[in-house]
């Protein structure tokens, strides 16, 4: 079974499938807890999120379409609707101002496999993409998809109108976009 | 679709793909998105920015204990996986496990409760429009005082519904509100959905081709498999 592609994986898992689930959560783990951490900084409630997520995938049998993207897309899609949900709820921001900064838990992946090593280039690439955007267009994505604020939130907090968030956010994106094809601006 | 109707909406493309538009304006722009080609076509291009971003995060490993918790809980769903029971049977069963109750006390009042929560009497009431339909949730009045909420239905069953809410009483930090799907005296657990602090939800249900109803309870987080209690909210279709 541990050869199997991850869209043939989904499908036994959609069948009830527990070892197929099992071998679905050690591939999707790692991702789904990193991106839960780095959205609600604390592990406890970073925790909370992803067992939320996984669980919702096992029990609703949530409906994988492959032809929207990979299987990884989907799950860390659902990850996300998680994160903003607990963020939203409230009691996140509060814990995660009081896990002070710089003294942040560390849970680093070991750089065992090729694929451990492929995740962290293809994190670098995309840091680098990101870190090519203007700073203005770069914040205003990475306060809405990571501190899951609205973009009226973030007009508040920036102290600019609310149609200039939503234009820094487009431009944002389609410049990552195309940096990421390797389109010419 | 006019030049100056689609010029109202694209400025929103970004912010809906990051799931940075409120509520009221995710629902307006998911009904936009199905006549506007050209919304649907920045959308997928963006899109994809979107689905690089968690990738561009510091990889971690997830604690070592998460694993054990989540292959309990799926294994012990599997150990009872057998054709669900009715709400009927599961409110019964449930009532009877309340020493207080007499079974046939126990048995009325899951009666009733099933009478109130499900078949309503609540006011429910439905719009069509063609395309799509409206149909009025019934809230549980003594749960949630001031609810209101509906759920819109596409021109297609299959297609699934949004089913809003406002209202809803604040959730615990482990606690989530659930979805379940009413077919042929079955229930179908379906997705889970938190509130805003003003008790606002938003949630899509699929599969509806041929439901009875939609109800939503209170559930631990991450879900559960039956229902814990009576709904609070209920949609009769």
């Amino acid at each position: 079974m541990a050869n199997l592609a991850d869209e043939e994986i989904m499908h036994l898992v959609q069948e009830s499938d527990p070892r197929a689930f099992e071998l679905f959560y050690d591939r999707h783990s790692g991702p789904a807890f990193s991106l839960a951490y780095r959205m609600v900084g604390n592990r406890t409630v970073a925790e909370d999120v992803s067992q939320e997520a996984f669980l919702s995938i096992w029990r609703s049998k949530l409906r994988y379409q492959p032809e929207r993207g990979s299987v990884r897309t989907w799950v860390l899609g659902i990850v996300h609707h998680r994160a903003i949900d607990a963020l939203r709820r409230n009691t996140v921001h509060d814990k995660r101002r009081a896990s002070a900064e710089g003294i942040e838990e560390r849970f680093e992946a070991r750089e065992r496999t090729d694929v451990e090593v492929a995740r962290r280039d293809e994190a670098r690439t995309v840091r680098a993409a990101l870190e090519d955007l203007p700073d203005e267009q770069c914040r205003v994505i990475e306060l809405a998809y990571f501190g899951g604020f609205s973009h009226s939130q973030i007009a508040d907090q920036l102290d600019m109108p609310i149609g200039t968030v939503k234009g820094r956010m487009r431009l944002g994106l389609e410049k990552l976009r195309r940096t990421l094809v390797g389109e010419p601006a | 679709m006019s030049v100056e109707r689609h010029e109202m909406w694209e400025e929103d493309t970004a912010a809906y793909v990051l799931r940075a538009l409120s509520d009221e304006e995710h629902t307006r722009f998911v009904r936009h998105l199905r006549e506007c080609h050209v919304c649907r076509d920045e959308v997928d291009r963006l899109q994809f920015a979107v689905d690089a971003l968690p990738r561009s995060v510091e990889p971690l490993s997830a604690p070592a204990g998460l694993k054990a918790t989540i292959m309990a809980e799926v294994e012990s769903d599997v150990r009872e996986q057998q054709p669900a029971p009715s709400l009927g049977a599961r409110l019964r069963e449930r009532f009877s496990r309340v020493p207080a109750l007499r079974p046939r006390v126990a048995s009325a009042t899951a009666a009733v409760l099933l009478l109130v929560g499900v078949a309503g009497g609540f006011g429910l009431s439905q719009v069509t429009d063609g395309e799509e339909r409206s149909v009025d949730a019934a809230f549980d009045g003594t749960r949630v005082a001031s609810g209101s909420g509906n759920l819109v239905i596409g021109g297609n069953d299959k297609a699934g519904g949004t089913l809003r809410v406002h209202g809803m009483p604040k959730l615990r930090a482990n606690e989530t509100y659930q979805v379940w799907l009413q077919r042929d005296g079955e229930v179908i657990p379906k997705a889970m959905f938190s509130v805003s602090d003003q008790g606002d939800g938003l949630t899509a249900v699929d599969d509806l081709d041929g439901a009875d109803a939609v109800m939503v309870t209170r559930e631990p987080a991450g879900g559960a498999r039956a229902p814990s209690g009576p709904p609070l909210v209920t949609v009769k279709l």
